[in-house]
C-alpha cells in the first residue's frame, strides 16, 4: 500500500480516509477540487484490507491520470453512460497494468503460478484483478496478433512460452 | 506491445510505452542508460529492458524513476502531464455493485453522499492550497 500513497504524494494527490457508505459498497472516489487538487478519498474499511485498498486505489490513481470524461454521478443521460464506461474502462486497464505487469505476470506463471488465488497472493491484489488482467490480455492479444486464446491458454504450461512471447 | 499500451486520447505525443517515456526523459536530461541505471540503483541492463519493453518497472522503480527523471509517475505509465487539469466536479468512483456495469445506478441517499463529502474535501484542499507547479 505504501507504494502507491508513495506515488500519490509524488504526483501530488491528496489522499483522505473517510467513511463513505453504511452500506460497505462505496470504496474509493476521484475527483479535482475547484483549485486543480486532484483528491482520492478511500473507504476507512481498506485500512484493514491491505488488498482490496491496493486496487481500488491503484484504480483511483488511474482515474486521475486518464481523467473522466464525465461524471460519473450522472448516468441517466445514455451519452453519458458511454463516457462512464469508456473512463472506467481505460482506468481499469490502466491500474491492472500497474498493479501486474505483464512480464512480471508472465514469470510468475513460468515459476508455475497457476491458479487466481496463488497469482493473487504473489501480487497483493484481489482475485478479481487478475481475472481483468487476463481479460485485457486476451483482447489485447486478439486485438494486436489476431490471436484467440483462453485464460486457461495463458496459463498451460504446454502454451506458455509461445503466448507469452507474444505478450510480453 | 501489449503492456502499457494505452488507450489514452489526451498523450500529447506519440510515446506509446512506458519504455517510449523512459528513453524520452532520460535523453531530455542528456543522461546515458548507465548514468540512469546508477542513479535509480540498477543495472545498465535492467534500464535498457525497460526502454525496450521487455520488462516492465515494479511500483517502486516508477516512483524512483519518475523521481530521477523529474517526471510524474502519471507522466511515466499513461503519458499524463502531472499540471494537465480536467473539469472540477467530476468525480469517478469504485463501488462494488457496478464493477460488471459502471453506469449501473446508485441510490439517491448515496448520491448526496457523494456530493457532500466532495464539499467538505473542497474545503479542506481550498485550506491547503492549489496545486503546486
Amino acid at each position: 500500500m505504501q507504494d502507491l500513497l508513495s506515488i500519490c504524494e509524488r504526483d501530488n494527490v491528496l489522499v483522505f480516509w473517510r467513511h463513505l457508505d453504511p452500506d460497505g459498497k462505496l470504496l474509493g472516489m476521484y475527483f479535482r477540487s475547484p483549485g486543480g487538487r486532484p483528491i482520492i478519498v478511500l473507504d476507512e474499511s481498506l485500512t484493514h484490507r491491505t488488498r482490496l485498498a491496493r486496487c481500488v486505489l491503484a484504480e483511483e490513481l488511474a482515474h486521475y491520470w486518464t481523467a473522466p470524461t464525465a461524471d460519473h454521478l450522472n448516468h441517466d443521460d445514455p451519452l453519458n453512460k458511454q463516457a462512464i464506461w469508456k473512463d472506467e474502462s481505460r482506468a481499469g486497464r490502466l491500474a491492472a497494468n500497474l498493479l501486474i505487469p505483464t512480464t512480471h505476470l508472465a514469470a510468475a506463471v513460468k515459476r508455475g503460478l497457476f491458479s487466481a488465488h496463488e497469482l493473487a497472493d504473489e501480487f497483493n491484489v484481489e482475485e478479481w484483478m487478475i481475472w481483468r488482467k487476463f481479460h485485457i490480455l486476451r483482447q489485447d492479444l486478439r486485438e494486436q496478433h489476431k490471436l484467440r486464446v483462453s485464460t486457461g491458454d495463458l496459463l498451460s504450461p504446454l502454451l506458455v512460452d509461445v503466448l507469452w512471447g507474444y505478450a510480453v | 506491445m501489449v503492456s502499457w499500451v494505452l488507450q489514452n486520447s489526451r498523450m500529447v505525443n506519440v510515446m506509446v510505452t512506458i519504455g517510449d517515456r523512459i528513453r524520452h526523459y532520460r535523453r531530455r536530461l542528456n543522461l546515458t542508460q548507465k548514468e540512469l541505471a546508477q542513479k535509480v540503483g540498477v543495472s545498465t541492463g535492467t534500464i535498457g529492458m525497460y526502454e525496450t519493453n521487455k520488462r516492465e518497472p515494479d511500483l517502486q522503480m516508477l516512483r524512483r524513476l519518475a523521481e530521477v527523471l523529474e517526471v510524474t509517475v502519471g507522466e511515466l505509465v499513461a503519458g499524463a502531464e502531472g499540471g494537465e487539469s480536467h473539469a472540477a466536479g467530476k468525480v469517478a468512483f469504485h463501488h462494488t455493485d457496478r464493477r460488471h456495469d459502471p453506469s449501473a445506478p446508485i441510490r439517491d441517499s448515496l448520491r448526496e453522499r457523494i456530493r457532500k463529502i466532495q464539499e467538505e474535501l473542497y474545503r479542506i484542499a481550498d485550506e491547503l492550497g492549489d496545486v503546486d507547479p
